[in-house]
Formats: structure tokens, sequence, C-alpha cells
């Protein structure tokens, strides 16, 4: 019976354990439940006796008891986590301090991934990557800024990523996007529509992005647009009055299917622009009021296509001239200056101390007179654009235009001089060394002739060579003949002896153009004549015969003299001791 | 030949020509000059070391980018992510050491696999979303639901694109 006690006492005492310790379940309880009631079962049909019931009764009030201290402990607990959280507040900060947790962990456990064990530049050299090459892909970035937040912080902490990313063909909202990230660093921005036709212009992407970019002007450093007027007027009448980081700006004009214009009006208002830090100004194809100009810090000024019909005034040019005094690059072509209320003589020139490269378009005379306005200290190379189209200059002219040149260019220590002349549909191109006392020189000394229709000879060939005793052709290593026009041998007797035959030293000789075989015979044998004269090094000539292949490819040449033609480059080839033949085609040339 | 020492205590012998495309072993042996002493690399494993060395066989003779070209190296970089294919097949290896060859590169200073080894990165994650650059790269959103939210704003655009 003591046994029997212990063993209840036991029971009581385990049942009580798990109550207490582990806030046993309905299920167990109930479990333990009918194994107490199977203990009385086996007690009482082992020894049916009222000691077994009165047992029986114990077991069943240690049952009771179970439940009441189950029951009361759960009660107590519930009570006590109320009492910790009474505050709702409190019980929402809490599960944001464990969430917080949480996810400082995960940043954590990213942080020991491969990625994140390279150092941060690295990780933005990677990223830099991403929005450059043949296939940029600038969503790829943006990719990256929702992976985690360490990737995140990376791509918002470098803008200069996002500034590469710019691209203007990208939907709207990702190009303000990119404006937004890449602040706030100064961005360059290069539309060039030229090639675009009317249909990929009305695109919406296009016309908002251009809004984005100009609303964003005070950032912008390089702007490049190169497209049809309107679309080029649009964009500037929405130019705010300040740009403050714009160094260069670029307006090109192109003629678009379906648009009349094509010239643009710059407004007043552009070329008076607050842009203090604007060096270069590139305008092709645009009209602007002279007199309103007032960019001063110029380093490189581009006037290209100024209409004939509102040409500037040369007094108008110096005094837009005269403001800047920094200018290095000066490029006026296709610009005819008017010269009407233009005294003969100037009382002061125009100072350039800084001028280095000066391209002037315009009639020859026009030229002296613009080279005597100005006085230079720097300039290294002078362009001459000289084309009358209205007529044709005299001699006295000429002889007074070149003398002009010489004295000029030597005034000025011009390293070259490259000449555009248009008279009598000829353009003859010299780039030469004027000062013959300058010895210590070293460029290529080159002079081309540009032939386009060839019509009376005798004027031509008096003029180049009226030319050719105006430079030192003595120097000219090298000669380019370009002919564009069909030349029609027959109608023409020019002697290409003559005009070749003063430059003594040439050791480059450059045909080009498609060149019948005619023209070739001809000039071949007049290069056989002229080259005899020349004083050669053989160890620097080659000829260069780009489309010599012509020859043998060309239906024109039926009937042509092949071997002659071969003949006489192999006579020229072996009396200048030319071992370097070089064809533009494929198929090299072989004598036997 | 140089004597190179990893991290685990692995000595390699190299020739002078290719283990000199390293810069910082470069001016170590030129600030050093002749010696027969092991140089330590301290941050380099030899499974790793093994890979620059068979890079650096392979790439023997050709030009070091000189410091003065640093900048046009730059630009070259920045213009292309192609990679050639000997140097494709090479990197072509398990994530962690593909980020090791980086890291080994970087402190070694060798430029041309630096490049190789960022390009490589940079090629894997082009055109995927945040959740496949996730999965590439095991890493987690650690993102809070507001930060969760305030992304979705503002890449909303994203969705009509």
């Amino acid at each position: 019976m003591c046994f029997m006690m212990w063993l209840l006492l036991l029971g009581q005492t385990i049942i009580r354990v798990f109550c207490i310790a582990s806030r046993t379940s309905m299920c167990f309880m109930m479990w333990l439940l009918l194994l107490g009631q199977t203990i009385i079962r086996v007690f009482c049909t082992a020894s049916r006796t009222s000691m077994c019931f009165m047992m029986g009764i114990l077991l069943g009030s240690t049952v009771v008891q179970f439940f009441h201290i189950a029951s009361h402990t759960r009660l107590q607990r519930r009570q006590t986590d109320l009492v910790a959280y009474q505050d709702l507040t409190e019980v929402e900060a809490r599960i944001n301090q464990l969430t917080g947790a949480v996810q400082e962990l995960k940043e954590t456990r990213n942080s020991l991934t491969p990625l994140f064990k390279l150092p941060v530049e690295l990780v933005v050299v990677v990223l830099s990557l991403l929005v450059v090459g043949d296939e940029p892909d600038a969503y790829s970035l943006v990719s990256c800024s929702q992976v985690c937040r360490r990737m995140r912080q990376i791509c918002l902490e470098y803008p200069s990523l996002w500034r590469d990313a710019m691209n203007m063909s990208a939907c709207p909202k990702f190009m303000e996007m990119i404006l937004q990230r890449s602040a706030p660093l100064p961005f360059s921005i290069a539309i060039d529509f030229a090639q675009w036709n009317a249909e990929d212009l009305q695109m919406p992407n296009c016309a908002t992005n251009l809004s984005l970019v100009v609303s964003a002007l005070h950032r912008l450093n390089d702007f490049h647009i190169h497209a049809s007027p309107s679309i080029v007027s649009a964009v500037l009448s929405r130019f705010p009055h300040r740009a403050p980081a714009l160094e260069t700006l670029y307006l090109g004009v192109s003629r678009m299917m379906g648009d009349s214009d094509h010239v643009l009006q710059v407004p007043d208002t552009l070329m008076m622009l607050d842009a203090p830090l604007l060096r270069k100004l590139c305008l092709y194809g645009c009209i602007f009021s002279w007199d309103k100009f007032a960019f001063t810090n110029l380093v490189e000024l581009r006037v290209v296509g100024f209409p004939d019909e509102v040409k500037p005034s040369l007094t108008a040019v110096l005094s837009v001239l005269s403001n800047l005094p920094l200018l290095q690059t000066l490029v006026m072509r296709e610009v005819l200056l008017k010269l009407d209320n233009i005294p003969e003589q100037h009382a002061e020139p125009v100072q350039l101390p800084c001028l280095q490269s000066l391209c002037i378009h315009c009639p020859a005379m026009d030229c002296a007179i613009f080279l005597d306005a100005v006085a230079t200290k720097e300039l290294k190379v002078l362009d001459l654009v000289c084309q009358d189209t209205t007529q044709y200059p005299t001699a006295a002219e000429m002889t007074k235009f070149y003398s002009s040149l010489r004295v000029k260019t030597r005034a000025m220590d011009v390293r070259s001089v490259s000449m555009h002349c248009d008279f009598n549909n000829i353009r003859l191109i010299g780039s030469t060394f004027t000062d013959a006392n300058c010895e210590d020189v070293q460029a290529l000394i080159m002079v081309e002739f540009h032939f386009t229709r060839i019509q009376s000879t005798d004027n031509v060939v008096r003029r180049l060579i009226a030319f050719t005793k105006g430079i030192a052709s003595s120097q000219v290593q090298c000669v380019r003949l370009h002919m564009d026009a069909i030349y029609e041998a027959d109608t023409d007797d020019v002697s290409w002896h003559t005009v070749l035959s003063p430059f003594s030293s040439v050791t480059h000789l450059h045909l080009s153009q498609p060149v019948r075989f005619k023209i070739l015979s001809c000039l071949l044998t007049d290069v056989r004549r002229a080259v005899r004269l020349a004083v050669i090094d053989p160890t620097q000539s080659f000829i260069l015969l780009p489309l010599l292949a012509l020859l043998d490819t060309s239906s024109e040449l039926e009937g042509v003299e092949t071997e002659l033609i071969q003949q006489l480059l192999y006579e020229i080839s072996v009396q200048r001791g030319i071992y370097t033949m070089v064809s533009r085609e494929s198929r090299d040339l072989t004598f036997d | 030949m140089v004597h190179l020492v990893t991290s685990d205590n692995v000595e390699f012998v190299v020739d002078k020509e290719v283990v000199e495309r390293s810069v910082l072993i470069k001016n170590m042996l030129e600030d050093v000059g002749e010696t027969d002493q092991s140089i330590p690399l301290a941050n380099v494993s030899s499974a790793v070391l093994r890979k620059v060395i068979e890079y650096c066989e392979h790439h023997r003779g050709e030009p070091l980018p000189s410091a003065d070209a640093d900048q046009n190296q730059d630009e070259t970089r920045k213009r292309t992510t192609d990679i050639s294919e000997w140097d494709q097949k090479f990197i072509t290896v398990d994530q962690e050491m593909l980020f090791e060859i980086i890291l080994a590169a970087n402190y070694l200073d060798i430029k041309s696999l630096l490049d190789v080894g960022c390009k490589t990165v940079a090629n894997m994650i082009k055109g995927k979303t945040p959740d496949e650059i996730r999965r590439l790269f095991n890493i987690v959103n650690d993102f809070t639901p507001e930060e969760e939210a305030q992304i979705k704003k503002e890449n909303e655009w994203a969705e009509d694109r």
C-alpha cells in the first residue's frame, strides 16, 4: 500500500512538473487523464479493495488539481504579458525593433557574400561598365539599385554612374530619374536628329526628354544639337537666361523632309545668354544678330553657312572679335562679308593675341582686307577659302592679294596656308610655307589641285602657274590631283607638265577620283616628263594610285591601251626608284 | 626567377617577365633589386595565385599600360565590355574564385586582369531583374517595407516601358 501511495504521489509530482514547466497542451492532459483512469482500473481489477477506490478518488483529485494549476499558470502568464505591453505603440515598436534586427542581420549576411567582399570602388567600376560599350544597359543599373540596401547606397552615392547612363531615347520618366540621380554633376548632351525623319521626331520621348534637358540647363556643360530649324528653334525658345555651367554650345541645322525652312534664326536672348564659362560656340546654318553677340570668353568660334542675303558687315564682325581677346580658333566658312562701308584703311587692327588658327571664306580680295584688319601674334594655321560667285578677280587684284598674303603670313609666322580658290570652275588648294627664310619647318608641304569642270584651259594654266609662282613651289613634296568631273580630254589640251614641273621636289603623287584612261594617259605622259625634272629621294618615293583598279574594271575602258599605261607607270617607277606602290583597291599592280 | 609565397604558405617560382605584369611586384623588385628572398603575398591564396600566374603567362610579352596611359586605358575600359576568347575561357570559374581573382588583380595591380574580372561581373548583371541579381550573387532582400514601397513608387515607369 505504501508503494501504491508512493506511486500516486510520484504521479502527482510528475503531472505538476509537466503543468508548470511546459504549459501542457489539452491533448497531453487528456492523455494523462486516460493514463490515470487506466491505472485505476488496473488497480481496481487487481485488488478490488476499497482502498483502491480511495486511491481512485485521490487520483481524481490530483487530476483536478492538475487542471487547476495548469489554467492558473496560463492566466498568470497572459496577465504578465498584458502588463508588459499595455500600449499598442509599444508593441509596434517592439515589432519594429525585431524587424530591424532581422534586417540588420540580413544586411550583415549580404556583406559577407563574395560580391561585397570587393571594395566599393571596384563595385562602382563594375556598375559603370553596365552603361558603356556597344550595348549600354542603363536599366540594369536601375535593377542594381533595387537589389539590396548596400547596392542601392552605392548606386545613389555615385552620380557619375547615372550621368554616363544618360540617353536621349530613354523613356522620359527614366530620363527624369537619371537627371535627378546624376545631380549635381555637370553633363553633356549630344542630339543628332540629322539622320532622323519627321515621324521619328514626333515620338513623345524626344520632345519630353529635350524639355527635361533644357530644364536642367544649369548643369549642362556641353550641348550639341543638330536638327531641323523647327526643332532647334523649339529647344532654344525654352532656354533660360542663365547657363552657369555651359562650356560648349553647338547649334547645327539640317534640312528635313517636309521642313520648308532650312535656316535658323537664333533668338537675341540666346546670343545674350549669361554663360560665363562658355568657351566654344559653333553655329552651323544659323542667322544671328552680330550686334547682340555677348559672349566674351570664347576660345573657339565657328560660324558656318551664314546665308549670303544677310551677310554681316566686316565692321560688325570685327566689333565682335574685338571682344574676344582669348580667341584661339576662328572659323567663318561660307560666310561672306559685306564690305560696302569699309574704309580703305583701318585705323587700328583688331588685336587677337591668342589666335592660332584662322579660316575665312570670302572672295580673295575680301580675305586680304580681313587679314589686314586683324593683328595676331600666335597664328599658326591660315585657311583661306577664296570664292567669288559674281565675278572673277582681275590679274591685278590677284597679284595684290598674293602680295598681301605673303606679307601678312610672313609677319604672322604662319606655318601653313591652305587656299581654296574657285576661279573659272577650278578649285585650287595649296598648303605650304610662305616664309622662305624659315628653315626649321618640318611639316608636310603639299599642294592639291582639285579639278571640277575643266573648260577653258589656257586661262586655268596661267592662273595655276601664277599661283605656283606665289608660293615656294620648290619645297612642295606632295601633289594631289583630284578630278571630280568626267574629263573630256578631246576638248582640252592642258599641259600637265606645265602645271607640275615647278614642283621639283615632289616625292608624293596622289591621284584620286575616277580618272578615265585618256586623262590618265595624258597625265602620265606629263607626269613622266615632270618627274624627270624632280630631285628624287628613292628611299621615300612612292606613288598612290587609289583607283587604278578602275582601269581593269570599268566598262569605259574598251579599247584602252592598258599596256601603254602600265608601261608609263613602270617607266615612272623605274625612273624614280619606286619600290612601294599602293593601291586602295584590293588588286595589286604587278609588272613583268 | 622570383619566389612568391602565398597566404597559405605555398611557394611559387615564377619568371620575372611573367610576374612583372603585376605593377606591385614590379615596383617591389625595382626597389629591392636582385634578390633570392621570397616575396610574401599575404592577401593571395595559392589557388588564386595559380590562376593569376596562368593569366600572366598567357599574356607574357604584351605591352604593359604605362602610367601616362592610365587615362586612355580608363577610356578604353569604359568604351567596351568585350572580352577576348581566351580570357573568357580563363575567367569561367566559380563565383567565389572570380571575386578572389578580382581582389588579387586589384591587390597585385594587374590592370588587364582586373578589367577582365570587372567586365565579366558586369556582363553577368546585364539584362537581369533585381530578383535575378539577388539569386545570382546569393543576396537577400534587406529593404524595409517602407523602402520597398518607395522603390516601387519610383520605378513605376519601368512597368510601362
